[in-house]
């Protein structure tokens, strides 16, 4: 099985290097049979990846401990189910899976590639073929996962338990996947820029694979947080971890990027602005994948000492400094066509939250990197850790919240001051309303009255404007409200996919506010039989039931809750103890409701029965994890391919006083 | 200078500096993530001499220990976990040389930290453990001493001022050079 | 760990949890780490609250110790001042760098409603929405 692996890693690798140079050579030389050949070759990678996969996957399924990698990360007694989280659990697996989705949305990508794009294809081919090429030498030379020991053990080492969590299925492939779909919009607006196409050509390209990238990370982040909340065991969600961080920065820059490639789109704006965007997505991308192998900043995500940190480093590198020089060499030919008209217009708009965007970024990136500055300067090394993020991104992220709800009811070039009373009286009288009700019920913390009332404007801004929208559609044509919603939201899909994402984003501002400003916790030591309180929430613990499994020890606790006197529902946390790795993990047991959550985790088992549980009421984060399919959805809306349409401009207002009204459609 | 060469130059000196000082700390890491504190530097750690903090540790055989009656010894302490590898690699030589130093004004106390009493007993009885050692229930000795991983350990003088300390296991002949220096007055040290 | 007898404030104790890195587990606080040290640490909190110690000494107690790493967030005090205050002028430069170059876009364009047609869609616009009702999908979005 392994010595199939190796051969289709290795023919991998032999096709990147000859896709890479074909496209290039196909593109300079001007030959389409190359060019195509070179294609061809992008094409097959995933195939042939495909198989190399299906062999590790076989050794795993098959325990051949004889591969170094199975028996490091897999276990006779580990459940197969697992394989599919073993795989990636260390170095080789991971970067193994990172050529199969970057090779397989290169090639979806090459193959869908707009028109605009297909005569500088060859630059963008080459570009990624060479991504890949590095990606597979990497896999083939340092981290090779098929590499065989001597000597096949009895039984592996086992799977850290810690990832054995449904979260854990989908959380590190979304975000490796979202990190290195990163390349693609790169690619496309290179490409293009190389090719000397210096006008809107990768515009689409570039926004849709910006898109895919963002949604992937966006997902990946949303199931990591889960991941966290049931399995860590502390009763929170995000802790501002360095690798956490390296994730969130390209996801914000991303952000950043596909909104402000909107005003490119739409207005012919910011041209020069989206390609520095796209780069920095790009480099904040690598500077992830260099803090999680090897970075120099304790994590809890580290996959453990190797020397690869230098070869992504240097990838880095590379990877920061080529875009720049194509940049700077195109500098003089990037001129953006049109000017702004006002400041109270979408595009200002989207500028604001581009620079708040990449203000919280950089503060991150501050964060990770002062520790290594104050070592480096003050001699001793200073941690900054989530205290640090909640104080200095927290207003930030309001002020988003704020730009997020203003900006898409701003029209485009210019407000008239009638269109802005027009389009934030409502919105803003629900802000305020809100604001005012809940300092009527008491509460009195300025961040959650902000926060909440800038939910309440962003949701009531886009509920007026669709409501708007459909009515507008309905009286016009005479259709029914829901043929007229439907068709209407089929009208623009960027539109309203976009107010379906920012939904999902007030859902997770509900549960960040409410779960980090609104939490209650307690640590109680309870024998069987006593009941605890927290909330109106009464805990009465029954006892714990001892589990053997082959490689673990499950005590599962049996908790009865109820709410003031009433019998609410019996909860079964529980606790794991691995003898192999004498590790432990926790599974929380959760009542989650849309109003609040109840977190039960035993923090230490007693000898004599006795268990000392954390208990958390977390209000709303419900809303956090249910944001996920909405986000999900909201972005298949905007991918969805639409009709083209070709846009005809008015030539000039005289044509138009002629009478002579160009129409788009 | 043109505007062009401006944006090269404010975008490029931050990134230069970036990959700078992540190519530093990759250096001084070894390209291995480092963690808060823990076995980041092994063998000597400089301390500031101080008075060691007082403690009174209930001992495995029911007595107990405090640190003022051992006033007018070099005083050993050592934090250890009968479950932690180093400690148990160690365990044979810190036995001998508390033998060797049997009669001289040198006392050894283990403080087993993180761990459950029974098996704390059951590893002094396998490495024929002599000294008086303890289990520190709450952490109060280990968290006064700022201890950050096992094993560690804290030489006090006879004056009950606070000299070395050292993390991770050691060897017989450190042991002894140590302590042959505290026991002729710390010349050697300071 | 069941918290000592003692009068202390139990939220104030969690927030001083908040503040302590677990000396030896990477990137968790103390109120996160379930590592017997940190639970040993977090009942070191709440009994020295309950002897009447302050957030500060208690922090200043912690940092004696294990040094300044132990800390979450730096000082704001000294050179370390600059942790929170450099990111924080940074994004106001940027914020204010944006204005003044959109400021500057504008002035390229001084005459924002220069035409009459475009004057007459303006107005048609703000005093209905119709022109967006008719599925035409590059109209706004």
């Amino acid at each position: 099985m392994a010595e199939l692996g190796t051969i289709a890693l290795w023919l991998a690798v032999g096709l990147g290097v000859y896709g890479a140079i074909g496209a290039l050579g196909g593109q300079v030389r001007g030959s389409p049979l190359l060019s195509e050949s070179a294609r061809r070759a992008a094409y097959v990678l995933p195939l042939v990846l495909t198989v190399a996969i299906l062999s590790l996957v076989g050794a795993f399924v098959g325990r051949d401990f004889q591969v170094a990698y199975v028996a490091r990360h897999s276990s006779l007694d580990m459940p197969r189910i697992y394989t599919w989280v073993a795989f990636y659990a260390g170095n080789e697996g991971s970067l193994l899976f990172i050529c199969l989705v970057l090779s397989a949305l290169a090639a979806l990508a090459l193959a869908l590639a707009p028109g605009e794009t297909r005569r500088t294809l060859g630059w963008t081919a080459a570009i990624l073929l060479t991504v890949q090429t590095f990606f597979l030498a990497v896999t083939a030379v340092m981290a090779n996962p098929f590499e065989t020991l001597p000597l096949a053990p009895p039984d592996g080492e086992g799977i850290n338990p810690l990832l054995t969590h449904v979260g854990m299925f989908f959380h590190p492939p979304a975000l490796m996947s979202g990190l290195v779909a990163a390349a693609i919009p790169l690619a496309f607006v290179m490409g293009s820029l190389i090719g000397g196409k210096t006008k809107d050509e990768w515009l689409d390209a570039a926004r849709q694979w910006g898109l895919v990238s963002w949604a992937l990370l966006a997902v990946g982040l949303l199931l990591g947080s889960w991941w966290a909340y049931t399995i860590l065991g502390w009763g929170g969600f995000w802790f501002w971890d360095p690798v956490e961080n390296a994730a969130l920065m390209p996801w914000l820059a991303l952000t950043a990027f596909i909104h402000s490639v909107m005003v490119q789109k739409r207005r012919g704006m910011f041209r020069m602005w989206n390609i520095v965007l796209i780069n920095v997505a790009f480099g904040l991308a690598l500077y992830g994948m260099f803090m999680n192998r090897g970075g120099p900043v304790p994590s809890v995500h580290s996959f453990g000492a190797s020397t690869l940190g230098w070869v992504f480093l240097v990838f880095l590198v590379v990877g920061v400094a080529v875009p720049f020089a194509v940049f700077f060499c195109r500098f003089p030919a990037l001129t953006s066509s049109r000017s702004l008209d006002s400041m109270l217009s979408r595009e200002a708009a989207f500028l604001v939250n581009n620079l708040m965007l990449l203000g919280i970024a950089f503060v991150t990136l501050w964060g990770t990197l002062y520790p290594l500055l104050s070592r480096l300067f003050g001699g001793q090394e200073i941690t900054v850790a989530r205290p640090f993020y909640d104080q200095v991104n927290g207003p930030l992220l309001l002020g988003l919240l704020f730009v997020m709800g203003v900006g898409p009811l701003l029209p485009w070039r210019k407000a008239t001051p009638q269109a802005l009373r027009r389009a934030l009286l409502l919105p803003g009288l629900a802000a305020l309303g809100t604001v005012a009700l809940l300092a009527g019920l008491g509460m009195h913390q300025g961040y959650a009255l902000a926060g909440f009332g800038l939910c309440a404007l962003v949701s009531a801004g886009i509920a007026q404007e669709w409501w708007r929208d459909v009515a507008e559609r309905q009286r016009a044509l005479g259709e029914g409200y829901l043929r007229a919603f439907w068709r209407r939201t089929r009208s623009n899909r960027p539109r309203y996919g976009g107010y379906v994402v920012h939904l999902a984003v007030v859902m997770v501002a509900l549960g960040v506010l409410g779960g980090s400003l609104f939490d209650r916790q307690r640590d109680v030591l309870l024998v069987p039989g006593q009941t605890a309180e927290i909330g109106e929430y009464q805990i009465r613990y029954l006892g714990t039931v001892e589990q053997p499994f082959g490689d673990r020890t499950e005590y599962v606790s049996t908790v009865v809750v109820q709410r003031d006197g009433q019998p609410l529902t019996t909860l079964y946390p529980w606790r794991a103890f691995y003898p192999s790795q004498s590790m432990a993990a926790t599974r929380a047991a959760i009542r989650s409701t849309p109003v609040e959550d109840l977190y039960v985790v035993p923090s230490e088992n007693r000898a004599d029965g006795a268990v000392v549980f954390r208990l958390v009421v977390n209000p709303m984060v419900w809303w956090m994890w249910t944001a996920g399919p909405v986000l999900v959805l909201g972005t298949l809306v905007c991918l969805w391919p639409q009709r083209r349409v070709v846009a005809v401009r008015a030539a000039s207002p005289l044509t138009a006083q002629t009478g002579r009204q160009s129409t788009s459609g | 200078m043109s505007r062009r060469w401006w944006i090269l130059l404010a975008a490029g000196a931050p990134v230069l500096g970036l990959v700078a000082l992540l190519a530093w700390a990759s250096v001084q890491s070894g390209g291995r993530p480092a963690s808060f504190g823990i076995n980041r530097q092994l063998g000597e750690v400089a301390v500031e001499a101080r008075p060691a903090e007082e403690f009174i540790l209930p001992l495995l055989d029911g007595s107990s220990i405090s640190l003022a009656e051992l006033r007018g010894n070099v005083v050993v302490l050592d934090f250890w976990a009968s479950w932690c590898p180093p400690c148990q690699e160690e365990a044979p030589a810190l036995a001998k040389v508390y033998r060797e130093y049997a009669g001289r004004e040198v006392q050894f106390v283990g403080v087993d930290i993180w761990d459950r009493p029974e098996d704390a007993q059951k590893f002094t009885e396998k490495y024929g453990v002599t000294y008086p050692s303890g289990v520190d229930d709450r952490g109060r000795i280990a968290i006064n001493y700022g201890v950050k991983g096992i094993p560690e350990k804290f030489f006090i003088d006879r004056g009950g001022v606070l000299r070395r300390k050292f993390v991770g296991p050691m060897d017989e002949t450190t042991l002894r050079r140590v302590l042959d220096d505290l026991l002729a007055g710390g010349r050697k040290f300071r | 760990m069941p918290p000592p007898p003692g009068v202390f404030d139990e939220a104030e104790a969690q927030s001083i949890d908040r503040m302590l890195m677990c000396p030896i587990c990477p990137g968790e606080s103390i109120d996160q780490s379930q590592v017997e040290l940190a639970k040993q640490m977090r009942q070191r909190v709440r009994e020295m609250l309950a002897q009447g110690t302050t957030r500060q000494q208690v922090l200043d107690f912690f940092v004696e110790r294990y040094g300044p790493t132990v800390l979450a967030a730096p000082p704001k005090s000294g050179l370390n001042l600059l942790a929170w205050v450099l990111p924080v002028a940074l994004v106001a430069a940027a914020l204010a760098g944006g204005f003044l170059a959109l400021r500057a876009m504008r002035r390229g364009n001084p005459e924002p409603v220069l035409d009459p047609y475009l004057a007459a869609v303006d107005a048609r616009l703000s005093s209905s929405n119709l022109a967006e009702g008719q599925g035409r999908p590059d109209n706004n979005g």
